[in-house]
């Protein structure tokens, strides 16, 4: 059966919408296109003078080397996280369950809320946290739109380069192992995430 | 386009019954939002890599990768991702042949730690290598003594990219050599196989749609890793430049045409990547369908 393009939990496969192969592969474009290219291109666009920027130019409102720059990065790196996490769920899903939500009285947006979103707590978690592990480590598309002001747009990872630039290895360690902690503890919470998905099947 | 949509809509509306889809105009406004926000997210960036690189001509195009440092960044990236992937191959094949078809103690540790580089941001994964084999490093006295260069040089290049790939054919592999069980390599063994010829003859056929996807996707990253390469690289042009690490630099000279024409190289690796991955995945669904359809 042709994939659906389900990358959010409001365009479930219940739309029907078939996506042609170009937008299901361009969904993964984040995880096959190098970093670096994507941080210049996305700077690019939404600088003042760019494709985009220059729209919201006139708006007084700034994208590129301020925050929401760097938030447009980490959502297009973490952006399939979710989307390929959620997508193998919402497939599996039976229509007999819906169906019998439709029959005991239930609306649509009520069998969403009712049915179909229990089931994708689990995987929307997990693809959370994937994607925010990845964001918080994020360098290559970051660091060119960010503009890297000191305590203004400057991301840990930067400032680890930094100080090893400098020769201060037990600076740059000092913040790693904060890093690595958040990371530990993102790891631990998916592996649960997934543990306990996995239970719930099986008992299922 | 609204045409293709309104098309692919009916056509899709035999799938489902009325009660259990969205009302039309929800779908058309949740399909909006998706395709929307894909162009604005994902397809844009890609289109101006093309079109920044264009800006000024083919000839500067050509001339801006034709550059000997860009050529030498170029060479450096096919010899790292030619020393990487196969050894990464290797590793991963054993490690989901390990944890798929045998049960010991501490296999989850050991999931846990492939999955490590992807958890671990990658400046960090450069850190570890400065912080084992820099000039201040736990091993870097012996090192110099001895003569040998990792750090700003090819070998660090290399292990950074190798740890930083580690995971993607182990992954890719896991769940599908879990999903198809031991049945198979046990009938080949009762028919006198040995090990090896079951591995060439049963288990690698098995696999080897997964095992391709996987190598894709490493090779992916390991052409186009910034992060960690950026630190051990010490950026010495045409020597330790990679391609993504030239764009950078490129970019910060504010060579933009340059920076982008390099950059159009690895978009063209993306997109391969793609279309090869949509290949396999394509294939992999008829083997699927195919196999259903055999015993059913």
């Amino acid at each position: 059966m042709p994939c659906s393009a389900c990358w959010s939990p409001g365009c479930s496969s219940a739309t029907g919408f078939r996506a042609n192969g170009s937008s299901t592969a361009s969904i993964d474009l984040p995880f096959a296109l190098p970093t670096a290219v994507a941080g210049i291109a996305l700077t690019t666009i939404y600088a003042p003078t760019g494709w985009v920027g220059s729209l919201f130019k006139p708006l007084g409102l700034k994208i590129a080397y301020t925050p929401i720059g760097i938030t447009i990065a980490l959502i297009f790196i973490g952006l399939p996280f979710v989307v390929r996490t959620v997508q193998p769920v919402l497939q599996d899903l039976e229509k007999d369950v819906e169906e019998a939500a439709v029959m005991l009285g239930a609306y649509r947006w009520r069998t969403f809320r009712r049915v179909i979103l229990p089931e994708l707590i689990a995987p929307l978690l997990t693809g959370f946290a994937l994607a925010f592990a990845r964001g918080i480590g994020e360098y290559g598309s970051v660091v060119f739109i960010s503009g890297n002001m000191p305590l203004k747009t400057e991301i840990a990872p930067l400032l680890i380069m930094t100080k090893l630039e400098q020769f201060d290895y037990a600076g740059a360690t000092a913040i790693a192992l904060v890093m690595l902690v958040i990371s530990f503890a993102l790891l631990l919470l998916i592996n649960y995430m997934q543990w306990r998905y996995s239970r719930r099947v099986q008992a299922g | 386009m609204a045409g293709a949509i309104h098309a692919q809509l009916s056509d899709a509306a035999s799938d489902r019954p009325a009660h259990v889809t969205e009302r039309r105009g929800v779908r058309i406004a949740l399909i909006t939002v998706a395709l929307l926000f894909l162009a604005l997210v994902i397809l844009l960036p890609l289109a101006s890599v093309i079109v920044e690189a264009l800006s000024q001509g083919w000839r500067v195009y050509v001339e801006s990768i034709a550059e000997k440092d860009a050529v030498s960044a170029l060479r450096l990236t096919l010899v790292t991702a030619a020393i990487a992937v196969p050894l990464n191959t290797i590793f991963g094949v054993a490690a989901a042949w390990a944890i798929a078809k045998f049960s010991f103690r501490g296999k989850n540790v050991l999931i846990t730690l492939i999955d490590l580089p992807f958890a671990v941001s990658p400046v960090i994964s450069g850190l570890i290598f400065v912080l084992l084999f820099g000039a201040q490093g736990l091993l870097g006295p012996w090192l110099a003594a001895h003569d040998i260069k990792i750090i700003f040089a090819l070998p660090g290049i290399v292990l950074a990219t190798i740890f930083v790939t580690f995971p993607f054919v182990a992954r890719e592999l896991i769940p599908l050599m879990q999903a198809q069980g031991v049945q198979e390599e046990e009938a080949a063994a009762t028919l006198g196989a040995k090990g090896w010829q079951i591995f060439w003859r049963v288990t690698l056929p098995n696999i080897r749609w997964g095992l391709l996807y996987g190598i894709i996707l490493c090779n992916a990253r390991a052409m186009g890793e910034f992060g960690a390469v950026s630190v051990v690289s010490g950026h010495i042009r045409g020597q330790t430049n990679t391609l993504p690490l030239q764009v950078e630099i490129l970019y910060n000279e504010y060579q933009f045409t340059a920076s982008f024409a390099v950059a159009s190289l690895l978009v063209l690796l993306a997109l391969v990547t793609l279309i090869v991955k949509s290949i396999v995945e394509w294939k992999s669904e008829q083997r699927t369908v195919g196999s259903e359809g055999g015993t059913g």
